[in-house]
């Protein structure tokens, strides 16, 4: 994520996933106790199966939930998970949407102070600047307990938001960084020879001229 | 701070070359302007009269010239236009074209260097002040050529500087610096660029001007 600062930074991720009404684009969630009294049943009678501490839900479930909560929830019910915003339309079938809420809550690793020897870019550029580089090119498994979404994914440059070819562009620059290192280096070592030589010859004439030579 | 120093010399740089062009005009401008236009647009090609050698001299001081307007734009631009850091596909091509300058400098200051080496004749008061404490007359006469002696200095400052503006960059992406270091060369990179410009500057006039009287 980037900060305020321009900075990029590494942030810990939570995806929201809760019941809630819609009102004016805005979602309120509902209260656990109006959850709990409108699903609680229907629930009980499920005999859910857990993946990685999670129940798994089916889309069907979630549109039986979201009309039982429609009738209790004193407005639109929309459930939010995976980064997105389910609800019913018009005409009783679910569908899902992009909205701000959905969006994962990020806060940066402020005091996470990793050793200097573990910290990124302690090594090479490339702990960062590589094509298959994590930093940049890895994927974000979005936390959900909707079946439909276990294997989806975002981009670290989507949370970057950055372009994705220019990532890539910019990390393959650096197959050519240590090239570069090197012609500049040595065109250094060419100029430091020509000014010390010069400076040297420069040293011999005023040596001679001191020294009472024509 | 850098962006108000960096105007402010750019423009007192450019008063001073506008003044002096107004006020020891070259000889024959104001006569025929269109044929110094046609003089001017034809510099840079390679003139017939060229050996190999010289040939080469020139096209590598073309690619050197290109190389810095390149390297100046990308590198002026997003920190006095647009206030901000160089990034993005601005940085990618400044560092392709670094190294590519760095080269031709090398290569200019190997074939230059002995074009360039200040003499007496470049400094007829230190040759006197030279004869008054050697007490020693010297046979050659000198003889004021303070252009040549202009392009000279700009010359050797321009090789000098270079080398540290070169390595103050090169130097910051070894992962031997931590990020103190870092800030350091890249503050010492961004000053010693701005000079370098000037330098640039005020050379290319000098060398115009001397193509102009010839």
């Amino acid at each position: 994520m980037i900060l305020a600062g321009g900075k990029l930074a590494p942030h810990k991720a939570l995806w929201p996933n809760f019941w809630g009404v819609l009102d004016n684009n805005n979602v309120t969630p509902i209260e656990i106790s109006v959850v709990d009294k409108a699903l609680g049943d229907m629930f009980d009678k499920l005999e859910l199966t857990y993946n990685e501490g999670w129940p798994e839900l089916t889309k069907e479930i979630i549109a039986d939930a979201l009309k039982a909560l429609n009738k209790s929830a004193g407005g639109k019910a929309v459930y939010i998970s995976a980064g997105k915003l389910y609800n019913l339309d018009d005409s009783g079938q679910l569908q899902e949407q992009e909205h701000h809420v959905a969006e994962p809550y990020l806060w940066p690793i402020a005091h996470n102070v990793r050793p200097a020897a573990q910290a990124l870019g302690v090594r090479y550029c490339t702990d960062c600047h590589a094509t298959d580089a994590p930093f940049f090119f890895g994927d974000v498994k979005i936390d959900s307990p909707i079946v439909d979404e276990r294997q989806s994914f975002r981009t670290m440059t989507e949370f970057q938001d950055i372009n994705p070819f220019y990532a890539w562009i910019f990390a393959f620059s650096f197959v050519f960084r240590p090239w570069m290192k090197l012609i500049v280096f040595c065109s250094c070592l060419i100029l430091a020879g020509i000014l010390l030589l010069y400076a040297l010859k420069a040293l011999g004439c005023i040596a001679k001229v001191l020294g009472g030579e024509k | 701070m850098y962006q108000k120093i960096s105007i402010t010399a750019f423009i007192v740089t450019f008063c001073v070359i506008g003044l002096s062009s107004i006020i020891w005009p070259c000889t024959g401008r104001l006569r025929n302007p269109l044929k110094t236009l046609v003089h001017l647009f034809t510099l840079p090609f390679l003139e017939q009269k060229l050996s190999l050698a010289g040939a080469f001299r020139k096209i590598v001081y073309l690619v050197a010239l290109l190389c810095f307007v390149v390297l100046a734009i990308t590198g002026f631009y997003p920190t006095l236009v647009l206030g901000e850091h160089i990034s993005g596909y601005l940085i990618m091509i400044h560092a392709t074209f670094a190294p590519i300058f760095a080269i031709c400098m090398a290569i200019l200051a190997v074939m230059w260097a002995g074009n360039c080496r200040l003499n007496n004749k470049d400094w007829p008061w230190f040759q006197r002040l030279v004869e008054r404490i050697t007490l020693m007359k010297s046979t050659e006469q000198p003889q004021n050529k303070t252009t040549c002696l202009r392009q000279k200095i700009s010359f050797w400052l321009i090789i000098f500087l270079t080398l540290p503006l070169a390595l103050s960059i090169v130097l910051s992406m070894l992962p031997y610096f931590g990020t103190g270091w870092q800030d350091m060369f890249l503050f010492i990179h961004r000053y010693l660029a701005l000079i370098f410009a000037l330098v640039v500057i005020i050379h290319t006039h000098l060398i115009v001007r001397a193509q102009m009287k010839q």
